[in-house]
């Protein structure tokens, strides 16, 4: 596989750990004033986001054994993408929904941090299985394929958050941010269909040459 | 293979015991602890009277060289709260002396107080001594400190006092009563915690608040001019009637914020002056009301200052 075609795939996975991180730490501002900051908000939902990283990593097995491609890489971003753009027309009613429960703050925060984060991290979590499976099924090395779309995706964790608690919190504030974060990972889905269109170029040119029994360069058409 | 098991079961016995070892050993610093004191960066040496690693600070406990001892939750931007067992009714950090002006402000006994943070228990106890059949509730989210502050800083709650544990804003967000005098003096290690200075927190505050009640705020010069300009905008957003007073040095600044004003400015004035010639406080009251800032000098602060709202906090990054 060509370089320019796996680094596509990289930035891909930078951007998910990337938009993740930051959605995180913009949610845990998000339930501040209602819950607090004490440990157990962060607790809940920095669990909250594993758990949906741990369901979305199986989905995503799944997925990507049946079908790993660019076109699949974008419908699950667009899932994720349209939730977090659209977050400030449901967020202050589900955490004031949640708060009107009344109840413990622990649970509390829980419930929300489900409501607010776990689909949406289900969803990037089941990029990375994806993003492996096209890395393996080009290059053969399942190991490296699964370690080299972790790595990047948690260098983009690294500087999503680095970014978020220097920089966004303090340029834009909260509502603000999220809605970058999700356009964010709008541009993400529009990068995995480059991908997908220019992977399809390759394969059909690679596809041409055989058939014709020619020998031809088929790469970044 | 047998050695390696017997070796494997005393490794994960040492992980599994040795925390539980470590965490009591940490209290009382050993020599270790008293080499690294030695090249900390404090203004004055202090002996390390403890050291714990709490939930949420790494706090330490030091005496100076007058035998005060400091709570420190961060080396660089110096103590908590200060106390000192020689004297153990008087108080030594200015801005608590400030925060007591209250004195000054209210006609009658307060029946219910509020404290968010407890910090090592000065005004609660400052509160508790003088009202002792008030209802003290205070608000702490460390469930460390009111264990320090009992035992390093001797501060004892009054029958009446409730120690809560819990963070501030989720405390008011389901307030259940009102309060005569509220006190919020609350501190991570590098500011406030943002839920603690935004528009909607102090209209919480506001409807916690009986018709005469006065809230108190410290708000610590911690090098960020422009948070504190903002801080006071925010407040006085949802309390006008803001009176600031400003410790030496403009290390803190202490706004008192009523809805309704109780008392007039002259009232006050004289109460200063009787508990000043009653040597009433070890210090004198008369000039700390002097501090209050003018409506030019808030007008000027305020210029470059924006409203903080849950939304848009930046706290610890203003500056």
């Amino acid at each position: 596989m060509d370089v320019f075609m796996r680094f596509l795939l990289y930035v891909i996975a930078f951007i998910s750990g990337f938009a993740m991180m930051s959605y995180e730490i913009l949610g845990v501002r998000v339930l501040a004033p209602f819950y607090g900051s004490s440990v157990y908000v962060w607790g809940a939902a920095i669990s909250v986001f594993l758990a949906g990283l741990s369901v979305g990593y199986a989905a995503g097995g799944k997925i990507a054994d049946r079908r790993a491609d660019g076109k699949i890489l974008a419908l699950l971003l667009a899932v994720p993408a349209l939730l977090i753009l659209l977050f400030p027309f449901y967020g202050c009613a589900f955490c004031n929904m949640v708060f009107a429960l009344g109840l413990d703050s622990r649970l509390g925060a829980l419930l929300l941090s489900l409501l607010l984060f776990f689909i949406p991290s289900g969803f990037i979590g089941a990029l990375l299985p994806v993003i492996a499976g096209i890395l393996a099924a080009e290059t053969g090395k399942a190991g490296s394929a699964a370690g080299n779309a972790c790595s990047a995706s948690t260098v983009g964790s690294i500087a999503g958050t680095l970014f978020t608690s220097f920089y966004l919190i303090s340029w834009t504030g909260v509502s603000k941010g999220i809605v970058l974060t999700g356009s964010l990972l709008g541009v993400n889905a529009v990068i995995c269909l480059v991908y997908y269109f220019k992977k399809n170029a390759i394969d059909s040119c690679f596809l041409d040459a055989k058939l014709s029994g020619t020998e031809r360069t088929c790469r970044n058409k | 293979m047998r050695r390696v098991y017997k070796t494997a079961f005393v490794l994960f016995l040492f992980c599994i015991l040795m925390p539980g070892y470590a965490e009591n050993a940490q209290d009382s610093p050993g020599f270790w602890e008293n080499f690294v004191n030695f090249f900390l960066p404090h203004a004055e040496k202090r002996r390390i009277l403890l050291r714990r690693e709490t939930r949420y600070f790494m706090v330490t406990v030091e005496e100076d060289s007058k035998g005060a001892r400091h709570l420190v939750f961060n080396p660089v931007k110096g103590s908590q709260g200060i106390w000192n067992p020689k004297k153990p009714d008087e108080i030594i950090s200015n801005y608590c002396k400030y925060m007591t002006l209250f004195m000054t402000m209210i006609e009658r006994p307060p029946e219910r107080v509020l404290f968010i943070g407890l910090g090592v228990g000065i005004l609660p106890r400052f509160v508790g001594k003088r009202f002792p059949s008030a209802i003290i509730d205070v608000v702490e989210i460390d469930p460390d400190i009111p264990d320090i502050a009992a035992k390093y800083f001797a501060y004892a709650k009054t029958a009446d006092t409730n120690i809560i544990i819990r963070d501030g804003r989720d405390f008011i967000n389901r307030a259940e009563h009102k309060y005569d005098l509220v006190f919020i003096d609350a501190y991570n290690a590098r500011s406030i915690p943002f839920q603690l200075t935004t528009l909607e927190f102090y209209r919480k505050v506001r409807a916690a608040l009986k018709p005469h009640g006065i809230v108190s705020v410290n708000i610590a010069n911690l090098g960020k001019p422009r948070f504190i300009a903002s801080e006071i905008k925010t407040i006085m957003t949802v309390f006008p009637q803001l009176d600031i007073y400003v410790c030496p040095g403009g290390s803190n600044y202490i706004p008192f914020a009523a809805p309704e004003r109780g008392i007039e400015r002259a009232a006050m004035d004289e109460k200063a002056v009787k508990f000043d010639s009653e040597r009433r406080f070890s210090y004198g009251m008369k000039d700390m009301l002097k501090t209050r800032m003018q409506k030019t000098e808030i007008e000027n602060m305020l210029e470059n200052a924006i409203i903080l709202t849950d939304d848009y906090a930046p706290v610890e990054t203003m500056k």
